[in-house]
Formats: structure tokens, C-alpha cells, sequence
């Protein structure tokens, strides 16, 4: 006889009859469900973009998954076991359903039967290990970011008990109506042997199993409700919620429209569910909540009042019940979104490609731009002195006092324009960073100036939500660029690069924008600088999230300082933000700790002589650390570009 | 009126419950000159209640005649009722050159006679001299102190002036000089506007914000000598204490002390900077303090590129110094 | 209700004013300017008031019409509305003329309960415009005013504090009257941007420009012709912004100290 799949054996109509509408039933559950939902967000079909580059990401954000082996695995194992199992049951339904009922033929037979068995068996025992090990983290591991809900236990129990019944009723059926290709199905063959040695009898076999059947089968509807309406909704969103950042703005804000237009849409930023974009909304109704943003946060580790997570289950739970409930104070405490410090490494974090910064930013934005809600004095400064300190703006080339430095007049070219921003030009300390690199540039030979009249970048003003200085500095800027020739921009300050790089283009104002340490980097390799010497510290590298988690610049410092340090160059374990971003610098957010003692705490444990950093407010909050915790004499901070420096004499 | 028929070099004589504030006799001093130079006297307007005690005074320091109200109305300083009575006497006694002390009351009561008068004031005169017309030359230092503007006022009279206090001498007290005494009565309506309380300044701790003199420490300062720092505060009125962010970091102040970027800003007087090397956002904070004065054992701290005054030592041996010589000061009065 | 008008300065940042001792001149090109920074203490009182009492809040400026980027900013800040009283004929005016103009527009403004100074500007620092004005107002006026604890509507009524040399005093007046308030009685509040672009779109909806003849000012008594006094000249003054006087310690330096501090008017 041709090994194939047997349909309902021992099963009483009435049962199948059962599950068909149950199936039914579940489906239109889900789909309804699904359209509701999605429709209420103001989801639309031609919204659906890159669904192919989103399938594509599915493996990469199974890979993030496994940073945490454990909890990696265990999703690792149920997603794809459900996958197959899911993939099994499809064939089933053609088979069954389709092939026998209307051609009379089928597919599952000999060899390819087999196959499917032995694979559904290997898929099954993978997605039930899976489940067991999620079970087992959750009652017993409970890493401290997991937050045990109901649902996570009902969800657990629907999982487990629709693998667990699956192979028992396989066993059973083996056990009582053998096959001679039993040991295909091995899990259900070990089980059906075990029920034979127990004294599984015929009857009690046929009494079990058709009641086993129909509660495997409801399952399997539930699990599709499931789908619809408890955190696994997150797989079917995922394909949903395409990041588009264009559509970010419910209110668009873009001041050369709203100028020439003299229209203004109100409300500009986010204060309720409703004004956040389709696809935030989206997004919100993915979060798992695992926890990981949190986990990833410099703000929450320093004990400060905000978790990205509780951000986006804040949202996710308002939008649930109601588009127009304002979400901050009632709902997110004002102190949460001025905690952030903008690093995105939350972003990173997140495995279901949600961003908890762009919730937060947009939060900011509502309560700075319709409220004047900001904190600290550094934008007020910006608008009557155009830097964050507050000092007149005649001593912003104090900085280049005595250095004979070519100042661009309009239409002169030069090949480097040197921006060197405002930290570097008013902070006596990080003055000598743009002195550093000046003297770096004169060395390899670069023909560069800088501005007779830079201003601030406008940074700040975005990341603490108020668009309307941001874009008003932003256009200034961009005009004022536009008068001269140059090449390339050069930045010390990452937040500045970062601007210009990315947010400047969004707005047409495109540069070709280097990080100083990125231009040291080709002036070594292009052998314009030649490193004589061997750095003798111990030294370790913090990175600015600026270049690190914003623009991957992660290589041309390790370079630099490989070449600088060899073996003396060790690398921090942990990675977190210093705490100076997002506002950080400029004023004093509440918390137990401050990230940059913590992130200092983290460099100490490689003992190094020296932490090279690459960005100024990196580099004020390590120095601060380091006076704090009573290292100032222990260990240095400095700029690679000073580090670099000193070793080309 | 034509200005020919205003004469006399006049000072406003400020007696606060019953002692005369030496800012105002500074100026007899000045007015003294003045005089001279016009040929004429030196009068001294005094307001106030139960006088009698304060009267002589004007001239033991130069003047030649003291004018004064004694009324029961004028016991406390009220803005109206003492602008009301300095004009009627102003318009009695015409006076060619009228000045003020700038002190608070001063600042306040001078222009508010020379609106009634309608005539020109000068604030804040750090020196005075007479024209080739024999106009009151007022030279006075706007812009933060970077130049010195020499005004006149040509035609109307009295030519008033405030004078910043303490930048005269203190003329020497001469109690053989004589002069002539008048007492004046004049009207005092009821005034819309009362003082219903006044309370002293008070040694309790101040908000840094509020303080006129901050003692302010840094990472170079060891607080088991906080004593230091507290007797030296004891010899300002509201004076407090501030510190920079690494002190409050490490726990050792509350945050309501900080000075800085990221704490307080903070416009005293006097900021006295002790072991603080004057990192950016620390200056950020106290950058529009009247006078910063440090003290720190490096010569090369930031600090010493903005203060006032800079003493390169160790705190340690410069604050006793400080006090002993503060209580020199003090000892005399 | 509570009307209040509130006089702003639109002042060269001095910060950034440079003198060229040459020309004997002051160099103002290329320099900004911003409110002058007491008066930004101003308009918060005003807006803190309204808040709490209800009411409008006008801001009124004798400059000329580039100051209209200082009013719009203290729209921003939540002003009601904005007067900018500007005339050729105001200009080189000194401070009797200047406060004669100043009340002139706000007796045009018409019922007022409380105008506020801020105490001095930094470019001229002569504290005279509040007690001027008020005087030219016929009310009662108070400087040196660091809090208003109270306004009684019914009574018209108003306590404030102030601080002085040697303590603190109480207040009470009869409204209307005229305050000048300091730098750091509090915090001035961040312009509302989304105020600021409205501002800029409709500024005339919210900023009036009035000439000499709108306030009905008489020419004699107003710029050049109505001040009393007259600047001869200007000169560079000898001491930097920062004195920079940098002594090892010792008991001299110490004595010398001291004698700084007593220049200073600090002992």
C-alpha cells in the first residue's frame, strides 16, 4: 500500500462539520478584525509599499532577535515551526479540500507524504521546544524586561497546547491503527509507543481521540483569532506598518510652503493618538512589548522616568480605546519625552521596526511648537544669540583668535569649509578640538577656510521639537552655503554632521558632508598624514551615536586608532549614549542616576589610560564624569583628532 | 522761567530711619567743588521725621545750608510723598544743579522730580565738572561701562544728576563747620500709594537667585571647610552660598545651588569663584554677574580669563585673609 | 480683568558693541538686537498676571520700525498686541522725551490697570523711563518690584514687593500704577513658535505702528528737540568688560581685593 495521508480517521462528522465552521468563523474574525483595525489607523492598500524589502528584513530582524540568545531562539524556533506548520496545514486544505473534492487526485503520497511527515515532525518538535522555552523564561528565567501579562500566558497556553495535542493524537492514532511508515511521523511513533507499553486499549483510543482532534482543531481557530487580536498581531502588522518618513507629519510642516501659502495646519506636532501618522499608529499596535528599546535606553538604564517601551504601549493602549485622548500628562508624564536624549538606540532595538524616538520627537514637537513647552534655556538662546550658550555671538571666533585662518568671502572657493559649530567655538575646552583640527588640515596640506558669519545648525531646535527655529535656521543656512564654493563640509560635531547629512537634505540642502574623524581617516590612508609615532595609553573608544547609530560610522575611528595604539586599543563591552543628545547638554532631566557616570562606569572597565571620543558634548559629559568620579587625574579624555595630533610630530 | 534766576549747588541728604546714607555724603563733597568752580554754595535738602539728631550733619560735611522737612508723613520713604515734597521745594529754593546719590531710592525719586520739573537728568554720573558756559558737565558710563558719554543740559534747569555711589570720597567730617538751618513746612496730600511693611534683610538662608553676594565653590574646594565659607558669607547681606554641577553630581549639594548651564542662572553682585575652573556652562550661568572674583591655585584655570579680580592661591591661607581684613572693615561702625 | 501695557526696549545686543577709540565712535554695524533683557522679565510678570486674574496684555516700543522683530517676538510670548511708536521726528531723544512719548501712546491705549518697565536698559542703564512715565501719567510709581502678590479687582487695589539696599518692602497702591521690574524675578517664557509664524504671517493683526501725529504728541516736546539734555561726547572707556585683574595671593592682594569690592559698592 502507497504511504498517504490519512483524512479524519475515527472523527464523527458532527466534529469535522465543527471545525470547518470554526475555521470559518476564525477567519472572518481575523480578516474582519484586521480590516477594522488598520482602516481605523488610516491604512490604505495603495499605502502598501516595499512589502518585498520588508520580507527581506524579516531575516534580519530575526538575527537582531538572537542578540538575546535565549529569547532569540525561542521566537526563532516557534516563528518558524508555526511557519511550516502553517505551510503544512495549507497543503492539507489543497489536498483535501481542493485536489481530492474537485480532481479527485492528491499529492501527499509515498515518498513525498513521508517527507512531509518527517518535516512537519521536525517543524512541530521545533515550534514546541520553542514554545517550552518561552514558557520557561517567562515563569522561571523572567529577564528583567519582560513584563508578564495574562495574555502572554493565554497565548503561551494556546501555542503549547496546540503542539502538545498534535503529537499525542498522532500518537495515539499510531498506537492504535499502526502503519507500516509509522517512524516517519518519529515524534508520534516514540509517543504511540509509549501509549502501547502504558496499555493503550482500541477503544479508550477511538473514545480520546476525536474529542483531542476537535480541541487540536479549535485551537488552531483560536490561534487565528489570536493573530487578530493579541500581541501576534505584530507578525501581520509588521508588513503593514511600512516606515515611510515622508508621511511621518499628520501636519506637514515645511516653512517655505507655510510662508508663501500663509496657511498653517494646526495641530503641528502629536497630543493624541489621531495626529499620529497611519503607519506610527501602526507600528504602536506591533509593539510586543519585550522590552528591548528599554533595555537599549542610556535615559531608562540611569533610572530616569522613561522607557520607549511604556512610550509605545502608553500609545498603543490610548489608541485602542479612543483617537482623541490627549496623551500627554494624563498618559505620558512631560518628563518622559524631555528624558530622551535622542540616540536612537531604541530604534536599533527594535525588532519589529518601531520607533519609539519618532513617537517621543513627536510628542516634543507638539508641546514646543503649539505650547512654547521647552525646557532649559539653551532655545531661547539660540533665537536671540544663535548659539545655545547664550554668550554673544562676536565671540564666536574667539576660538580662531591668532590662528590667521582663511575666512571665505562670498563667491571665494575653497576646497574644505571647516563648520566648526557652536560647542567647538564658545567651550574653551573644545575650542582647542577646532584648533587640533586646524592644525591637523595644515599639516596634510588642505586647502580650507571657514565662515565669517556661522551660526547655530539648528540641531538642538529639531530635537527638542521646535521645527519652526530648526527650518528657520535650517534655510538661513542653506542660503548662506549656497554663496560659496566648496567641496566639502566639514563638522567636528556629530550632531552637526548628522543635520547636514540627513536632515538638511530633506529639505534640498545637500552637501557632502564629513565627520572630522572620517577626514583624518582618508588623509591617513591617502598617506597625507603619517602617524610617527606609537600612542603608549591604553585606549578605549566611546561612540557618538551621532556617527555610530545615525550614520554607521563605526570603522574610521577603530582605523584611526588601530593605526594610532595597536594592541593598546581595547574596546569598551557595553555600548550606551553619553547623555548629552536630545538636550541633555543643556539641561538637567530627572533620574537616579546620569548616564554619563554610568557610561563612564562602562569605559573603566577596560582600564584605560585614555577614552577618545569624537564628539564635543561626548567629550564635556566624559570629562565631567571623569571630575566626578574622582578620575580626573586617571584618565584622560580627549578627541581622536588630538590624539591623532600629537603623534604626527 | 530763564534759567539765570536757578543758583546754588544742591544734594539731596538720604537719611534711611534716621541715619543718613553716605552715598549722599559723598556727593557734598563733589558739590563742594562744583561750587567753587561757579562761585556760588553748596544746600543740602532734608526729608524726613524727628530729625533734629540728623540736621547738622549735611553741614559738618560740607554743606552751607540745610533745608528739611520734618513731617510725621515723611517717616518711611514713599516715592510720592518725597517727590512731592522735593519739587515744592525745588521750586522754592531753585537750585542751578540739583544732585542725587543712585541709590535705590535715589534711582527712583530723580527722575520722577525731574519729569515733574520737566527737566533733563542724568543717571549714574561717575564724575562731574562745570563747562566753559558754566553748564553741569555729567559724565556717565552706558554700554556696560565701555565709554563714558559726557552730557549737558543747556537750557532747562535745575540740571539734575544721580551719582553712583561710593565712586566719591567721603568728604572729612568737620563738626566746627557752621551753616545755616531751615526748616520747611511743606504739603503732603495722602499718598495712593502705602508701604505697609518692611522687613529687614534677613541672615536666612537666601535662593541663590536672590542673593546679592554668591560664595561659590567648585571641585577645588574641600567642604570640611565649609566654615570658611560661611563666615565669609556672613559679612555680605543676602549673601548665599552656590556651587558648581560636579559638587551637586557628587551629591554633595542640592540641586537649588547649582550654578550653570544646567542648574541656575544667577546675576549677583559679587560672585566669588573658590576652586572653580570655569568650565563654559558654569560661566554660562553667572556670565552677567555684576563683579566675579576667583580664587584658585591654578594659574591657568578658565576662570582667570573672566572675572574681575583673580587671586592665584591656595583657598585655604586667601579666605582667612580675606576675613580678617573684612573684619577690619567692619570694626568702625 | 486685568489691562496691562508693558514697555520693551529693542536694544543693540551690547555684549557685542565694540568702540573705536580712532572715530570716538560706537560701532553698531554688523550687531544684533534683542529685547532689552529686563524687559523680557516684564512681559512675564504681565502674562503670569493675565493668567492669573484674566485680562489683555499690550506691549508698547519707541524705536525704530526694525524693533518690529522684538515686538513680534513678545507676541510670541503671548502678548495681546503690540504697539510700535515710531517717528523720525522721535529720534535722539533722551529719556524725559522718550517717557513723554511713551505716555502720550499709552494714554492713547486708554484704560490701563498697571504698566511695567523692566528696570533699565543695558545699553543706556539709566532706570529713568518707569518713574518718568508714571509721573507723566499722573499714578503712582514703584521700582526695584521683584513680586505682585496680589490685585483686588473690586477694590482696585494692588500689593507688591520690592527689594532694597537694606530689606524688603510692602506695597500697596491704588490702580493704576506704573512698576519697573529686574532681570531674574523670573523666568521669561519660551516665544510659542507656532505664535511666532502667525506673528510673521499676520503681523499686522497683531503689531499697530503709530506715528507722532496717531498719539497725538506735542513735536516740541518729543526726539531731539523735546530732550532736555545733550550727549557732548562719547569717549572709550578705560576698563575692559571683565577687569581681569589677576594677583597672586598675598595680604596686599587681599587688601586690594577688598578695595575692588568697595569701588564695586558691594561693602
Amino acid at each position: 500500500m502507497l504511504p498517504s495521508r490519512p483524512y479524519f480517521t475515527f472523527m464523527p462528522s458532527w466534529a469535522v462539520s465543527v471545525f470547518y465552521l470554526s475555521v470559518v468563523a476564525a477567519l472572518i474574525f481575523f480578516f474582519a478584525k484586521m480590516f477594522f483595525e488598520v482602516r481605523r489607523y488610516g491604512f490604505k492598500i495603495s499605502k502598501l509599499k516595499n512589502i518585498n524589502v520588508k520580507i527581506k528584513n524579516l531575516l534580519e530582524t530575526e538575527k537582531l532577535l538572537l542578540t538575546d540568545i535565549y529569547g532569540g531562539v525561542a521566537h526563532t524556533f516557534v516563528a518558524i515551526g508555526l511557519f511550516i506548520l502553517f505551510l503544512g496545514t495549507i497543503c492539507v486544505f489543497i489536498e483535501y479540500d481542493i485536489l481530492l473534492k474537485f480532481f479527485n487526485t492528491r499529492f501527499l503520497t509515498g515518498v513525498v507524504y513521508l517527507s512531509y511527515e518527517v518535516v512537519m515532525d521536525v517543524a512541530g518538535l521545533i515550534f514546541f521546544l520553542g514554545v517550552l522555552a518561552a514558557i520557561v523564561r517567562r515563569a522561571f528565567v523572567k529577564p528583567s524586561r519582560l513584563i508578564n501579562r495574562k495574555e502572554d500566558a493565554v497565548i503561551l497556553f494556546i501555542l503549547l497546547y496546540g503542539g502538545l495535542s498534535g503529537f499525542i493524537m498522532e500518537g495515539i492514532r499510531l498506537a492504535i491503527k499502526p502503519v507500516p511508515w509509522g517512524s516517519a511521523s518519529f515524534v508520534g511513533y516514540i509517543l504511540s509507543q509509549m501509549f502501547v507499553l502504558t496499555g493503550l486499549t482500541y477503544n479508550l483510543g477511538c473514545g480520546i481521540y476525536p474529542f483531542l482532534w476537535l480541541s487540536h482543531g479549535l485551537t488552531l481557530s483560536v490561534a487565528v483569532v489570536a493573530f487578530a487580536f493579541t500581541k501576534l498581531k505584530h507578525f501581520p502588522l509588521y508588513f503593514l506598518g511600512v516606515q515611510n518618513p515622508l508621511e511621518k507629519w499628520v501636519t506637514p510642516f515645511n516653512l517655505p510652503l507655510v510662508l508663501e501659502s500663509k496657511k498653517i495646519e494646526v495641530p503641528l506636532g502629536v497630543n493624541k493618538p489621531s495626529t499620529l501618522s497611519w503607519d506610527q499608529k501602526i507600528n504602536a499596535e506591533a509593539c510586543v512589548n519585550c522590552g528591548r528599546c528599554e533595555e537599549a535606553c542610556p535615559a531608562y538604564r540611569a533610572g530616569k522616568i522613561l522607557s520607549p517601551r511604556n512610550i509605545v504601549q502608553k500609545i498603543s493602549f490610548t489608541l485602542k480605546k479612543s483617537l482623541n485622548k490627549e496623551l500627554i500628562s494624563s498618559i505620558i508624564n512631560e518628563d518622559e519625552i524631555w528624558s530622551c536624549t535622542t540616540d536612537g538606540a531604541c530604534v536599533k532595538a527594535c525588532p519589529a521596526l518601531i520607533n519609539p524616538l519618532d513617537y517621543i520627537v513627536g510628542l516634543r514637537r507638539y508641546q514646543a511648537m503649539n505650547l512654547g513647552k521647552v525646557p532649559g534655556s539653551a532655545l531661547f538662546n539660540i533665537l536671540v544669540r544663535d548659539n545655545p550658550y547664550g554668550l554673544p555671538r562676536s565671540e564666536r571666533i574667539g576660538w580662531r583668535k591668532n590662528l590667521d585662518i582663511k575666512v571665505l568671502k562670498e563667491g571665494e572657493e575653497t576646497d574644505v569649509l571647516y563648520w566648526v559649530g557652536c560647542a567647538a567655538s564658545y567651550d574653551a575646552r573644545l575650542q582647542k578640538v577646532a584648533q587640533t583640527v586646524v592644525k591637523i588640515l595644515r599639516k596634510a596640506g588642505v586647502d580650507f577656510a571657514v565662515l565669517k558669519d556661522e551660526g547655530c545648525c539648528g540641531e538642538l531646535a529639531r530635537r527638542l521639537g521646535d521645527e519652526y527655529l530648526f527650518q528657520e535656521i535650517m534655510f538661513r543656512n542653506i542660503e548662506k552655503l549656497k554663496k560659496y564654493k566648496f567641496r566639502i563640509l566639514l563638522t567636528t560635531c556629530p550632531h552637526g554632521y548628522n543635520i547636514f547629512k540627513n536632515d538638511y537634505s530633506e529639505f534640498n540642502g545637500k552637501f557632502k558632508v564629513y565627520s572630522h574623524i572620517e577626514f583624518i581617516n582618508k588623509l591617513l590612508e591617502e598617506g597625507k598624514l603619517e602617524i610617527k609615532a606609537n600612542l603608549s595609553k591604553k585606549v578605549t573608544y566611546h561612540d557618538p551615536c551621532y556617527l555610530k547609530l545615525y550614520n554607521n560610522l563605526t570603522q574610521e575611528p577603530r582605523k584611526i586608532l588601530m593605526k594610532a595604539a595597536g594592541l593598546k586599543f581595547v574596546e569598551t563591552k557595553k555600548f550606551y549614549c553619553c547623555g548629552g543628545g536630545g538636550g541633555g547638554n543643556w539641561f538637567e532631566s530627572k533620574g537616579e542616576q546620569r548616564p554619563n557616570i554610568l557610561r563612564f562606569r562602562d569605559t573603566l572597565e577596560v582600564n584605560p589610560d585614555l577614552i577618545a571620543v569624537a564628539c564635543p558634548y561626548c567629550l564635556s559629559m566624559f570629562e565631567d564624569a571623569a571630575k566626578t568620579e574622582g578620575y580626573e587625574e586617571k584618565v584622560e579624555v580627549k578627541d581622536i583628532a588630538e590624539i591623532i595630533s600629537e603623534l604626527l610630530e | 522761567m530763564s534759567k539765570e534766576k536757578f543758583e546754588g549747588v544742591y544734594v539731596y541728604i538720604e537719611q534711611r530711619k534716621g541715619v543718613i546714607q553716605e552715598a549722599s555724603l559723598q556727593l557734598l563733597g563733589e558739590a563742594r567743588k562744583l561750587a567753587e568752580k561757579l562761585k556760588t554754595e553748596v544746600s543740602a535738602f532734608l526729608i524726613g521725621y524727628q530729625l533734629k539728631k540728623l540736621v547738622k550733619e549735611p553741614i559738618y560735611y560740607g554743606a552751607d545750608k540745610v533745608i528739611y522737612v520734618d513731617n510725621k508723613e515723611c517717616a518711611n520713604y514713599n516715592p510720592e510723598i518725597y517727590k512731592t515734597v522735593l519739587v515744592q521745594l525745588v521750586m522754592k529754593y531753585k537750585p542751578e544743579i540739583f544732585l542725587i546719590a543712585g541709590t535705590k531710592y535715589g534711582r527712583e525719586l530723580a527722575p520722577s522730580i525731574a519729569a515733574d520739573l520737566e527737566t533733563g537728568i542724568t543717571a549714574d554720573c561717575t564724575a562731574f565738572d562745570i563747562d566753559e558756559k558754566g553748564n553741569l558737565l555729567q559724565i556717565r558710563p552706558p554700554f556696560g561701562g565701555r565709554v563714558h558719554a559726557y552730557i549737558i543740559t543747556p537750557e532747562k534747569r535745575p540740571q539734575m544728576a544721580t551719582a553712583r555711589p561710593n565712586v566719591f570720597p567721603l568728604p572729612e567730617r568737620n563738626v566746627s563747620r557752621k551753616g545755616e538751618i531751615i526748616k520747611e513746612e511743606t504739603e503732603v496730600s495722602k499718598p495712593s500709594m502705602a508701604l505697609i511693611k518692611f522687613e529687614k534683610g534677613s541672615e536666612a538662608e537666601i535662593p541663590i537667585e536672590k542673593a546679592e553676594v554668591l560664595i561659590s565653590f567648585g571641585r577645588g574646594f574641600n567642604l570640611e571647610d565649609a566654615h570658611l565659607l560661611e563666615e565669609l558669607c556672613d559679612f555680605f547681606l543676602k549673601s548665599s552660598i552656590s556651587c558648581s554641577r560636579p559638587i551637586v553630581d557628587a551629591g554633595l549639594m542640592p540641586r537649588s545651588r547649582q550654578v550653570g548651564q544646567t542648574g541656575k542662572t544667577v546675576r549677583p553682585k559679587l560672585y566669588l569663584a573658590i576652586g572653580i575652573s570655569g568650565a563654559i556652562q558654569h560661566l554660562a550661568g553667572m556670565k552677567d554677574s555684576k563683579f566675579i572674583a576667583a580664587i584658585n591655585k591654578d594659574p591657568n584655570a578658565e576662570i582667570f580669563k573672566f572675572c574681575d579680580f583673580g587671586i592665584i592661591g591656595d583657598y585655604k591661607e586667601v579666605i582667612p585673609l580675606l576675613i580678617e581684613e573684612l573684619k577690619k572693615k567692619q570694626a568702625p561702625s | 480683568m486685568l489691562k496691562i501695557i508693558v514697555g520693551i526696549k529693542w536694544v543693540p545686543d551690547t555684549a557685542d558693541v565694540k568702540f573705536d577709540p580712532v572715530k570716538g565712535t560706537i560701532i553698531r554695524e554688523g550687531v544684533e538686537s534683542i529685547i532689552n533683557p529686563p524687559d523680557l522679565n516684564a512681559i512675564e510678570l504681565a502674562l503670569a498676571l493675565k493668567e492669573k486674574y484674566g485680562g489683555e496684555v499690550y506691549v508698547i516700543s519707541m524705536s525704530p520700525p526694525s524693533a518690529i522683530k522684538g515686538l513680534k517676538m513678545a507676541v510670541a510670548m503671548g502678548v495681546d498686541k503690540a504697539f510700535l511708536v515710531s517717528d523720525r521726528k522721535f529720534a535722539a531723544a533722551d529719556t524725559l522725551a522718550t517717557s513723554y512719548t511713551l505716555s502720550c501712546a499709552i494714554k492713547k491705549i486708554g484704560s490701563y490697570d498697571l504698566v511695567i518697565f523692566g528696570e533699565e536698559t543695558i545699553d543706556s542703564a539709566t532706570g529713568h523711563i518707569g518713574p518718568e512715565v508714571g509721573e507723566m501719567l499722573g499714578i503712582p510709581h514703584l521700582s526695584y518690584v521683584t513680586e505682585v502678590q496680589e490685585v483686588d479687582l473690586q477694590q482696585r487695589t494692588i500689593k507688591m514687593v520690592r527689594e532694597v539696599e537694606d530689606g524688603v518692602e510692602f506695597f500697596q497702591a491704588n490702580l493704576p500704577v506704573v512698576i519697573s521690574v529686574g532681570v531674574g524675578i523670573n523666568t521669561p517664557r519660551y516665544p510659542i513658535p507656532l505664535r511666532r509664524l502667525l506673528t510673521e504671517l499676520e503681523t499686522n493683526k497683531y503689531i499697530e505702528t503709530w506715528a507722532l501725529n496717531d498719539i497725538g504728541a506735542d513735536p516740541e516736546k518729543v526726539g531731539f528737540k523735546g530732550s532736555p539734555t545733550r550727549v557732548v561726547k562719547v569717549i572709550a572707556a578705560p576698563m575692559p568688560a571683565r577687569r581681569l585683574e589677576i594677583r597672586e595671593a598675598s595680604g596686599e592682594t587681599v587688601k586690594l581685593f577688598i578695595k575692588r569690592l568697595k569701588e564695586a559698592e558691594i561693602i
